[in-house]
């Protein structure tokens, strides 16, 4: 990174630096390179691509690169997007694709489509006949011995179709050229959204040398995933609801998931969203209930049946089985399809194959010894140092094991445990991997490459491959062995054919009409439940930064009367932000309390109070502190990020690396600095309004984030005038232009009554005027028509009692006189204070009342006792005897 | 000696503190047939809050051959009884403890060789299950039964002696959760408990052992003592034996052989397998279980 100073010319800043580079770009000794022969002369398929990066400058591609890294963190492509603790890092994707020529890949295709069909029948045989069992073609173990066995998992494919939809294989290349296959993939084989990803982002940085390479399209690829998808729902085949059942924003899939919902078009559901009702799956909604023809699902195996299967999950669908047995719903890929993924299966790959098809692999497993057979287990015990160690059933991505590099006494150990359990261990044959050009160090480097490629199902039976892969590249070959996740960068995959490519696109074709839909009923209910929290989270925000950025102006001024500065203090108080009052600080020593009591007083509204509200406001812990509420409000957009603009989004997210930090404000001159933090928080929430008002569609959705607005924004007028209003303000009181403040209606006050403070023209500003976009009245106003809006049984003739609550709040606003509320008695206003009392009961009833109707449908599932524990309960009984 | 007919009603009843919204519900109750039983009859009635819910209720075979009824609750209930009415008749078993069988080294070795006919049947409950782990503890335990050579059949009914005179029978030390380990540590345990622990052994060898769930006879002989586990619910044990004896039941719960007094409702490869009654519900709040079996002799 770091150039050498005072070199006047740079000869790499030059045209045809890269050039030279290139021309030296030889691979690694031993290893087979993608781009360049043994000889050093570029392959066919790469040329294009060096005289195009050959002609670029140093910082041309560094610029590439950067771009399409920005790229990446602005979609948010990372594994586990909010991190609970687990890795959280950002996709790296590298500005060189990986090129392949298409003759080329059309023999790894085939033979990926062959292992395909092959995991399918597979599955079918071993859920099924077993002829493969008897025929001792595979031994039982690969059943029997698998933890993760469900005898429950046979009779689920008794349907006719193909019971893998979606198969991945992990590819690596020999020195020889050859393509070998290190792991398969047939539960949820995850990437694909990653391979959309890259492609987008790859093909717009270099479109003539993409157009140039005659890359072949993925989206023909992407539309045969979708028509099986659909051509396996019995009813409804036209347009069946097609549901990705992700595990939620916590899982290292999320990203891929809501990525892969938005490009097909269908609905992203969690556990929560989903239930069997009526003996069939339903999408629950505020709508109602919609059946689900079709889940392309996340979960494990073991994890979709809380019922059937494993117990105490969060992601399962009680009595999900039984409706798979009914026919009424297909899970793909089905249930049980891990089986086909087991590392001992690859020892005995090439016998189901005969078995199957009476041919070969065309893309063979790297040899694979399994330790339950004695052959298996005398070999691994005997070349046990060469071999790579790994567990017979896959776990959760358990990272193989290099006996090579182990001391003797960690050999010892790991011989010992297989030959206890021999059942549950392979021994692997050491494999080595292709070079490919990578940017890196500001130059070209050959790493070592991983390819993921993929076969979906096509209508009428057999697979498609993509064409195109995942590629992941390391400088260490052993990184990219563990899991999908590992690796340092990934690279676009360029399948280049010799002429030039027809464009196929997933946009659909004119002749096919859609039928038009304007409602949204169909919004889950977990999704509406989000949005009205995300809403009133970045109101509350909101209110929070401008109480905060005042309170910080007027501590810091000098005109700031103590009555002025007393009530402000407590509205800080009242609204979370202000941290209690320290009895001592560390410089002090205990003896001296009274000292330092009297000079917090003398003090009052500058260093000490300062302090505490910044204490407060940013300290993570208070729970309506700022800082807690902008994490909550990242944490609720990151659950709906495919509900919200891509724009709101990154305004959060820039929301919270100003908010959510450590703010060091000894000083009253930092206070300073710290109101212009709190002026561009207030600025990017602005615009956060500003896009959900301009560009969101008045679905349900947006009525939901909008009622949280509404709701919220009044609650915090309600409270602001209690504390502010609390006793009775002297005439023309700078109390009265910090309400006006607060409310963000201060410029129109001073337009209508120029300088002049009156309470009852202010309390008409804020509660009574109808075209004050932030009075009571037009909240109310906004809040019932929300609510009039929500779907609600037709034939019901009476007023819910949402309906009611918020008829309530419109009229006491209504009905209110202005200049009843500005008069005093006895030093308060008590219509004032009964006005707000009671609003300040209805609005949290109104929230609880909504929530209760449209927002909880979910619940968690009890088990129910067993017999036999009734029956102890009973032996007790029958004891004496 | 001639076959028996038994009438049996089995009422489980759910009580729960608040209203259900939603059950499902997975029920093991009806006796499978065999070539030692055969069920006549079969009905199965679930009530809510005491009135006939008559849900629609499907019907399978699992992947042992067990039937399994499924049925779906979706109305707001405070109380559920499932009663499983069964008529079954049970034929006697030939087989006696002194039945001549290979050597116990033998039958393990033909289903791994796969020279026995019935190899792939026996292999798939000879592994760990979800409440069984094979360990060095269960097979010293045998061993003490499985010297060298000893016919499977033999030693096998010694260790079933074994099991019913260590251990002793106490309700009150487990309960349905409690680990295979730790009953066979305190040496105590229910029929369920001894069940485990003898298959944990005979896996633990080597040997391929299931679990059976069903019921034991009511009526005590005249003058004998009433066997413990009566009008109950049961657990046993078989034992895979060889091509030609094939499964053979071991009661560790009563020291027998299983004979005429017991009706197996259910075969697994232990007790998660064969749930009486696996159910989730939404709502409810606490929930009280009451079960009532009766197992008559028919006339």
């Amino acid at each position: 990174m770091a150039e050498a100073a005072g070199e006047s010319i740079k000869p790499h800043r030059q045209a045809g630096w890269l050039a030279q580079r290139l021309k030296s770009y030889s691979g690694v000794t031993g290893c087979f390179d993608e781009a360049v022969e043994a000889g050093g002369a570029v392959r066919p398929a790469w040329k294009r691509m060096f005289d195009y990066v050959g002609r670029l400058t140093q910082a041309e591609i560094q610029l590439r690169s950067t771009q399409a890294q920005r790229q990446i963190e602005n979609d948010g492509a990372v594994f586990n997007p909010h991190d609970m603790g687990e890795v959280s890092r950002p996709w790296k994707l590298d500005p060189i694709p990986l090129i392949i020529s298409q003759q080329e890949w059309s023999k790894v295709a085939e033979g990926l489509q062959q292992r395909a069909q092959l995991a399918n029948l597979l599955l079918l045989d071993l859920l099924g006949p077993q002829t493969l069992l008897h025929e001792k073609v595979v031994p039982p173990e690969l059943l029997y011995a698998n933890p993760n066995y469900f005898p429950a998992y046979h009779g689920l494919v008794q349907h006719p179709r193909q019971h893998i939809h979606l198969y991945a294989a992990d590819l690596a290349r020999g020195p020889g050229g050859r393509w070998w296959v290190t792991t398969d993939r047939t539960r949820a084989p995850s990437g694909l959204g990653f391979v959309l990803e890259n492609r987008l982002i790859t093909s717009r940085l270099m479109p003539s040398v993409f157009a140039g390479c005659n890359a072949l399209r993925l989206a023909s690829f992407f539309q045969s995933f979708k028509a099986s998808l659909a051509d396996w729902s019995d009813r409804f085949r036209e347009n069946p609801r097609i549901a990705i059942w992700s595990k939620g924003p916590t899982s290292k899939s999320y990203f891929e998931d809501a990525f892969l919902a938005r490009y097909l078009g269908h609905t992203l559901v969690e556990g929560d969203d989903i239930a069997v009702r009526q003996g069939r799956v339903m999408l629950k909604t505020l709508g109602g209930l919609l059946p689900i023809e079709v889940l392309l699902r996340r979960p494990e195996d073991y994890n979709c049946d809380s019922a059937e299967l494993r117990s105490g999950t969060v992601h399962g669908v009680s009595g999900l089985l039984d409706v798979i047995r009914g026919g009424d719903v297909a899970v793909a890929n089905s249930l049980g399809s891990s089986y086909a993924e087991s590392p001992m299966l690859a020892a005995y790959l090439q016998g189901v194959c005969r078995h199957f098809f009476n041919q070969d692999l065309l893309l063979p497993s790297i040899a694979t010894w399994w330790c339950g057979s004695a052959n298996g287990l005398k070999y691994v015990s005997e070349n046990f140092e060469r071999l790579v160690i790994r567990r017979a059933f896959r776990g959760d991505d358990d990272a193989p094991v290099f006996p090579r590099e182990l001391d003797a006494k960690q050999r010892e150990s790991l011989l010992a445990e297989i030959r206890q359990s021999p059942h549950q261990y392979v021994g692997q044959e050491d494999f080595s991997r292709s070079t490919t050009p990578v940017w890196e160090n500001q130059t070209i480097e050959p790493w070592y490459l991983a390819i993921r490629g993929f076969s979906t199902a096509s209508v009428g039976g057999g697979y498609t491959t993509l064409p195109g892969a995942l590629a992941r590249v390391s400088p260490d070959p052993n990184v990219l062995s563990q899991d999908m996740t590992s690796g340092e960068k990934s690279q676009d995959v360029w399948i280049a054919a010799d002429e030039r490519v027809p464009v196929v696109t997933l946009l659909p074709k004119p002749t096919k009409q859609t039928s038009l839909q304007r409602s949204g009923a169909d919004l889950p209910s977990r999704v509406a439940e989000n949005l009205y929290w995300l809403g009133r989270n970045l109101e509350r925000a909101e209110q929070s930064a401008r109480l905060l950025r005042l309170a910080l102006t007027r501590a810091t001024s000098e005109d700031t009367l103590e009555d002025e500065a007393t009530r402000l203090s407590e509205l800080c108080d009242a609204s979370g932000q202000l941290a209690p009052t320290p009895k001592t600080t560390e410089d002090e020593t205990p003896g001296e309390p009274e000292e330092a009591e009297l000079l917090s007083e003398h003090a009052s509204h500058s260093g000490s109070f300062v302090r505490r509200l910044v204490e407060g406001a940013f300290d993570p812990a208070r729970p309506l502190s700022l800082r807690n509420t902008v994490g909550i409000t990242l944490q609720t957009a990151s659950k709906v990020r495919d509900r919200i603009a891509l724009d709101s989004y990154r305004i959060i997210v820039e929301l919270s690396d100003q908010i959510c930090r450590d703010m060091p404000v000894e000083t009253l001159e930092g206070a300073i600095e710290l109101v212009q933090v709190l002026d561009g928080a207030i600025d990017s929430l602005s615009a956060i309004s500003g896009l959900a008002s301009e560009s969101m569609t008045r679905t349900l959705g947006w009525r939901f984030l909008d009622l949280g607005r509404a709701i919220e924004r009044a609650c915090q007028l309600v409270a602001a005038a209690t504390v502010l209003f609390d006793n009775q303000l002297d005439d023309s009181s700078p109390v009265l232009e910090d309400c006006l403040n607060l409310c963000d209606s201060y410029m129109t006050y001073r337009t209508r009554y120029m300088a002049d403070l009156d309470l009852a023209a202010v309390l008409d500003l804020i509660i009574a005027d109808e075209t004050n976009p932030r009075s009571l009245i037009s909240l109310s106003q906004r809040i019932l028509t929300h609510v009039e809006a929500l779907p609600r049984a037709a034939t019901n003739a009476t007023l819910s009692q949402d309906q009611r609550i918020a008829l309530d709040i419109f009229h006491r606003v209504r009905l209110a006189d202005v200049f009843k509320l500005a008069a005093s008695r006895e030093r308060t206003y008590p219509q004032l204070a009964e006005l707000l009392n009671g609003l300040s009961d209805q609005f949290p009833t109104l929230s609880d009342c909504l929530a209760g109707r449209f927002l909880i449908h979910a619940g968690v599932f009890q088990r129910h006792f067993s017999r036999d524990s009734a029956a102890l309960m009973q032996q007790e009984l029958v004891q004496p005897e | 000696m001639t076959s028996m007919t038994y009438r049996i009603k089995h009422i489980t009843r759910y009580e729960y503190a608040t209203n259900v919204q939603i059950s499902h519900n997975q029920v093991m109750l009806m006796p499978k047939n065999l070539p030692s039983s055969s069920t006549l009859k079969h009905r199965l009635k679930v009530e809510t809050d005491g009135v006939d819910a008559s849900p629609a209720v499907r019907k399978r075979d699992d992947y042992f051959s067990n039937v399994v009824h499924s049925f779906s609750l979706e109305r707001s209930h405070k109380s559920m009884s499932v009663t499983s009415f069964g008529k079954v008749e049970v034929f006697p078993r030939a087989i006696t403890p002194d039945a001549t069988s290979p050597a116990w080294e033998e039958v393990i070795s033909s289903v791994q060789t796969t020279t026995d006919p019935r190899w792939l049947e026996a292999t798939q409950f000879r592994f760990p299950s979800s409440r069984i782990r094979a360990d060095d503890i269960y097979r010293n335990y045998a061993l003490e039964s499985f010297s060298v050579g000893r016919p499977v059949l033999e030693s096998a009914f010694e260790l079933t002696q074994r099991i019913f005179s260590d251990f002793e029978y106490d309700p009150a030390a487990t309960d349905v959760n409690t680990p295979t380990t730790k009953s066979f540590e305190m040496r105590r345990g229910v029929c369920q408990d001894f069940a485990h622990i003898e298959i944990a052994c005979l896996r633990s060898l080597g040997l391929s052992a299931k679990y059976v769930s069903g019921y034991l006879r009511t009526l005590p002989p005249p003058g004998k003592p009433r066997l413990v586990g009566a009008d109950q619910s049961h657990a046993w044990v078989a034992v895979y034996c060889g091509p030609k004896l094939g499964w053979v039941d071991l009661d560790p719960t009563n020291n027998c052989l299983a004979g005429e007094g017991h009706v197996t409702i259910a075969h697994g490869r232990d007790y998660e397998d064969v749930v009486p009654i696996r159910g989730v519900f939404l709502g409810g709040g606490k929930h009280k279980i009451s079960v009532s079996v009766d197992v008559a002799p028919h006339q």
